[in-house]
């Protein structure tokens, strides 16, 4: 054992006698510091690329004209939905009466709502009183229900008459009609009542419920409203929910409810963890590295000559070919922690550190709480089987090329290639392309907790449950991986077996 | 005689290039403690030859025997017993001399810091250890080849044309280390070369090789020796078409050829003072007399059929 470390000392000391390698261990720093400053330049305008800048004033103004217009087209139009003229008139005095400061309420409140639906109620009761005095009741009761919240500043009040209304539809729907929305919004009316959450109104300035003016509990709850929906109605945009979906769903609302009562946000990239999450995406700048390391330790014994006196060496050859591949492996893990380090590092600088950060998983429903800091340490641990497949690739070009240049070249545009390729032929929806190499390298899509939210964000898509990653698992990446190691391993040794050193 | 024992051994060995056969049953035996010359002319296999013994190329057929062990069977051991320079010095051209000495020592075991002191005193390097290679001259390069090869105590060294881009005083000196080497530590010395002048003051034994083929084995003294039981001894002697004419006369038997005013005689030692007799009595002028010994190059032409042109 001793003879073979003795090997892998000898590759070390080969491969830090160069300056390639401090460069490489200088430019991660630098690189994930860049990266966190676009981050952080990003989230910042992001934040509020809806908000148009206008003054509240402006927006009732807006709001009033746009319902002039409504009457006088007399057609209902599509932002109040179900409203009818005498609503729009009711509402349009509302309007008014905000404007002159006749009433004085945050355009973007529940009050807001509440005083909307009582106008609306009021107008239907005025309608309905006289051939139908009961439902006449019911929307005044409603309405005073209402009014008096508001003169009370009693959210319980408005969310108890919401709960109240919703299941009167409930009640009042047919057989066959399909009450998924209305039973979602119900429990999503309890959750607010539940942890005093009021909602926002985005009636009048309709861009409030857009970008990070509003709280994150305000969108979660609309996101927990859509997944009850989901639920309720056993399908998602139409398709018939599978088993796993369904799972996934009912674990997600677990989480949902376990944040929103003990008030934990989300992981978001603009935490330091949240930001060492997010940039377990450089991690294919590391197998970059780990290519040039590989092409410098083997291909150019080749092209040096240096490679005949290995191989007169008294060890077999297998052995001298191992230690090489194991020098690789260690120092791309060695990379791989000064990347880490280098988040921890870049994420608390930019965005303060936070040590205590909570982090959440669920599993079967349970949900358990750990914190961020092991959520970053499992991501970076779940890159490792990524880059041992790396180093073999690496490796295996190194001793067929038997010329750095030229494997590193190749090895690059394979990586980049490689991952183009993918992500055409994923949009393609050909079933072999869950052996393609690129597919499986990231293992932590298999994990939901462990993704950034930013990145669901920015693109829209929603990791696992989408059809990208259909009929694989977690086990099946890794097999994948496994084969993938095992057959450049074996090309390369069998090529390095090689007896032939025609020319030095 | 000594019993010496047999420290490399090639047995019929047989190599193909595709459909070309390089390589035809060559054999040869080298001792320990012996320095042994691999000549032939450009092409003849002898760097190919050196790779199949170093384990670089694959042999078709035969067997290598490095200090008992067979190069296929054990491979490890008997790689343990040898160390070349094959073609050029194979150095890490970034570290430093003493840094490359370091990792052959630690290829080959242990970091044994007195020994590298040790065979950095011999080749003489002890000046230039602590720099960088890339800024050696090619002897030096040379030198330090050489201490990586015997780094290790090898019962053979191997050498492919150590004397390539050599200045006269490090081939000398190349050769006084090889003596010492081989008469002095008892290391088998294995040595390929053009430079057939240089092999003949450096090897006691001599192995030619042509197109593949061992032809001819045998120690340096066998192979200048005419093969005759007299010596020839050339005698300088002043006009000539006389001399000659006299010569025919009183020793026909003896006269072998003359260039100009050196005529070779043959005479065995106790002769020498006989023959000047009979010239001076014939009148003859006598400016010296000096063995006549065939060179190397003379049985190589003749034993290769003088070929290709040698450097």
């Amino acid at each position: 054992m001793s003879k073979f470390m003795r090997l892998i000392q000898n590759e070390f000391i080969k491969v830090f006698a160069k300056p390639v390698a401090f460069i490489m261990i200088a430019l991660i720093p630098i690189i994930t510091f860049g990266y966190g400053f676009a981050l952080k330049t990003i989230l910042k305008t992001e934040n509020h690329y809806y908000d148009q800048g206008m003054s509240d004033e402006n927006y009732i103004e807006n709001y009033i004209s746009n319902i002039n217009g409504q009457i006088s087209s007399g057609m209902g139009g599509d932002i109040q939905k179900g409203a009818d003229v005498d609503s729009l008139k009711a509402r349009l005095q509302l309007a008014k009466d905000i404007r002159d400061k006749k009433i004085n309420v945050d355009i973007t409140s529940w009050q807001m709502t509440a005083l909307l639906s009582k106008v609306d109620a009021t107008a239907m009761a005025e309608n309905m009183k006289d051939y139908d005095a009961v439902s006449a009741a019911k929307y005044l009761e409603n309405a005073n229900a209402m009014q008096k919240a508001v003169d009370n500043n009693d959210l319980g009040l408005y969310l108890d008459s919401q709960i109240a209304s919703i299941d009167s539809q409930i009640a009042e729907a047919e057989a066959g009609d399909d009450t998924s929305y209305l039973k979602a919004t119900r429990d999503a009316l309890v959750i607010r009542k539940t942890n005093n959450i009021p909602p926002v109104c985005s009636d009048i300035k309709y861009s409030y419920s857009y970008g990070n003016d509003i709280s994150w509990q305000e969108s979660m709850i609309y996101t927990y409203q859509s997944t009850k929906a989901s639920l309720y109605s056993g399908k998602i945009d139409d398709a018939k929910m599978t088993d796993a979906q369904i799972s996934t769903y009912k674990d997600n609302i677990a989480l949902m409810e376990y944040r929103l009562s003990n008030n934990i946000p989300e992981v978001s990239a603009d935490t330091q963890f949240g930001f060492v999450l997010e940039s377990a995406s450089l991690v294919s700048v590391i197998s970059i590295f780990v290519i040039i390391i590989a092409a410098t330790m083997m291909a150019q014994e080749y092209t040096s000559g240096t490679i005949k006196l290995l191989l007169i060496s008294p060890h077999k050859r297998w052995k001298i070919f191992a230690a090489k591949l194991v020098s690789v492996f260690l120092i791309s893990l060695a990379l791989l922690i000064i990347l880490f380090a280098s988040a921890v590092l870049t994420g608390g600088i930019l965005f303060g550190f936070d040590f205590g950060q909570l982090w959440l998983t669920v599993n079967g429903g349970v949900v358990s709480s750990s914190h961020t800091f092991v959520a970053g340490l499992l991501k970076y641990l779940l890159a490792c089987p990524q880059l041992l497949v790396m180093t073999s690739l690496a490796i295996m070009l190194a001793v067929i090329m038997r010329h750095s240049a030229v494997a590193i070249g190749v090895g690059v545009a394979f990586m980049l290639g490689g991952s183009i390729v993918t992500q055409i032929l994923a949009l393609l929806n050909y079933d072999f392309k869950k052996f393609i190499l690129f597919m499986s390298t990231d293992l932590s899509v298999y994990f939901p907790s462990l993704s950034s939210s930013l990145a669901q964000r920015l693109t829209g898509s929603s990791g696992l449950a989408s059809s990208l990653y259909k009929g694989m698992t977690f086990n099946f990446s890794l097999a994948v991986l496994a084969v993938y190691f095992i057959c450049f391993t074996y090309i390369a040794l069998d090529s390095f077996n090689r007896r032939d050193i025609k020319q030095s | 005689m000594n019993e010496k024992k047999v420290v490399l051994k090639a047995e019929k060995l047989n190599k193909h290039f595709g459909k070309k056969h390089i390589i035809k049953d060559v054999s040869f035996d080298v001792f320990e403690g012996e320095i042994f010359g691999f000549l032939g002319p450009n092409g003849s296999g002898k760097t190919t030859t050196i790779k199949m013994i170093m384990g670089l190329l694959d042999i078709d057929t035969g067997f290598v025997q490095i200090g008992g062990f067979d190069r296929e069977k054990n491979f490890e051991d008997s790689l343990a017993q040898i160390g070349g320079i094959i073609e050029n010095p194979d150095t890490y051209s970034y570290l430093s001399g003493y840094k490359n000495l370091e990792i052959y020592s630690r290829l080959r075991g242990k970091v044994d810091k007195t020994r590298i002191a040790e065979v950095i005193k011999l080749v003489g390097l002890e000046k230039r250890i602590m720099d960088k290679v890339k800024t050696y001259s090619l002897g030096m390069k040379q030198r330090l080849g050489l201490a990586q090869a015997i780094l290790h105590h090898p019962k053979v060294l191997v050498l492919d044309e150590p004397t390539n881009g050599l200045d006269p005083a490090g081939i000398k000196e190349l050769r006084d280390i090889l003596k010492y080497l081989s008469h002095e530590e008892g290391i088998a010395v294995f040595v390929s070369s053009h430079i057939l002048s240089e092999m003949e003051l450096l090897c006691d034994r001599v192995c030619i090789i042509d197109a593949g083929k061992v032809l001819k084995t045998e120690s340096i003294g066998q192979i200048t020796d005419s093969g005759n039981n007299e010596s020839d001894y050339e005698f300088i002697i002043g006009d000539e078409s006389v001399a000659l004419q006299k010569i025919q006369e009183i020793m026909p038997e003896r006269y072998r050829s003359n260039t100009q005013n050196k005529f070779i005689l043959a005479a065995n030692e106790e002769e020498v003072p006989e023959v000047i007799k009979m010239l001076c009595s014939a009148d003859l002028k006598i400016f010296g007399v000096i063995p006549s010994v065939r060179t190397l190059e003379q049985s190589f032409m003749e034993i290769t059929g003088g070929g290709n042109v040698i450097v």
